[in-house]
């Protein structure tokens, strides 16, 4: 599973034994993390979205034991639109996986 | 008497004080919500919003086909199901407004509750420790990542993966 690391994420924050205030003790910086969040750079937040899009396919795979279990009828036709989707998803993940690696900008796998 | 002229107003010495943080008022809190909602609506229309309509029809199909039943077991897994696709809904609500690391808060729910589905439909003996909220369903991330049960649960790996994120 790739993760496209963002600024705004909690984990971003400074390790707990360098926790000091960024901005020299106002908490300002803090808050505009929690109450006013900033859109990231477009490349970023399309990477964040398939992340997380990629995440929801991998919890349909999961239930899938129990779908089949209880709607057989549903079974070939929706199993293959849904394999196809999600294996397209990942398509996509790995791509920008691949462009932001070119492009030297941190990717945690 | 004649009228005295206001003085200019002196700008303020600087203060070495920190300045009291602006209070943010609900109303406020959900227009700046709003707002970065209709950014991350229309950034987002094309490449992640209409792969998200498809997922969101892949998880709602299964609803017209299966037919619950009204307790126990069958209706917790139903009910698990139906948690995870909220989540999907909640989760890129929670991204459009800027949220990241809540989005991958709800991501962690929606896999709590696959993980937790999993089990409870390949070892339905389980279920009992489910209602006692017992092992393995306090630790269900230590539970899945046993060699023992790789093979049970293919999925499990890339599951706790993603929910350590």
């Amino acid at each position: 599973m790739k993760n496209f690391a963002s600024h705004a994420d909690f984990r971003s924050l400074p390790p707990r034994a360098k926790l000091v205030a960024p901005d020299g003790g106002d908490g300002a910086a803090f808050r505009f993390f929690w109450f006013e969040p900033h859109q990231e750079d477009p490349p970023l937040d399309h990477a964040i979205g398939i992340d997380l899009l990629v995440a929801f396919g991998l919890v349909l795979r999961a239930f899938m034991p129990w779908i089949f279990a209880h709607a057989p009828k549903l079974a070939k036709e929706w199993r293959k639109n849904a394999m196809a989707f999600v294996k397209s998803l990942n398509a996509e993940q790995d791509a920008i996986a691949k462009e932001f690696k070119a492009a030297g900008r941190l990717v945690k796998t | 008497m004649p009228k005295s002229k206001a003085l200019p107003a002196k700008a303020a010495p600087p203060s070495d004080k920190p300045s009291p943080p602006k209070l943010i008022t609900l109303p406020s809190f959900l227009a700046t919500e709003g707002a970065n909602l209709d950014a991350g609506l229309v950034q987002h229309r094309d490449a992640v919003l209409a792969r998200f309509e498809v997922l969101n029809g892949l998880f709602y199909e299964p609803h017209r086909h299966i037919k619950l039943k009204r307790e126990g077991r069958a209706l917790l897994l139903g009910a698990l199901f139906d948690m995870a696709h909220f989540q999907l809904h909640f989760t890129m609500a929670t991204f459009l407004r800027g949220h990241r690391s809540e989005a991958f808060a709800s991501v962690r729910k929606a896999i709590d509750a696959a993980m937790n589905a999993m089990v409870l439909h390949i070892e339905p003996t389980q279920f009992t420790n489910y209602k006692a909220s017992a092992y393995p369903f306090t630790r269900m991330t230590h539970y899945l990542t046993r060699p023992a049960r790789q093979a049970a649960y293919p999925l499990a790996t890339h599951l706790v993966d993603i929910h350590g994120i």
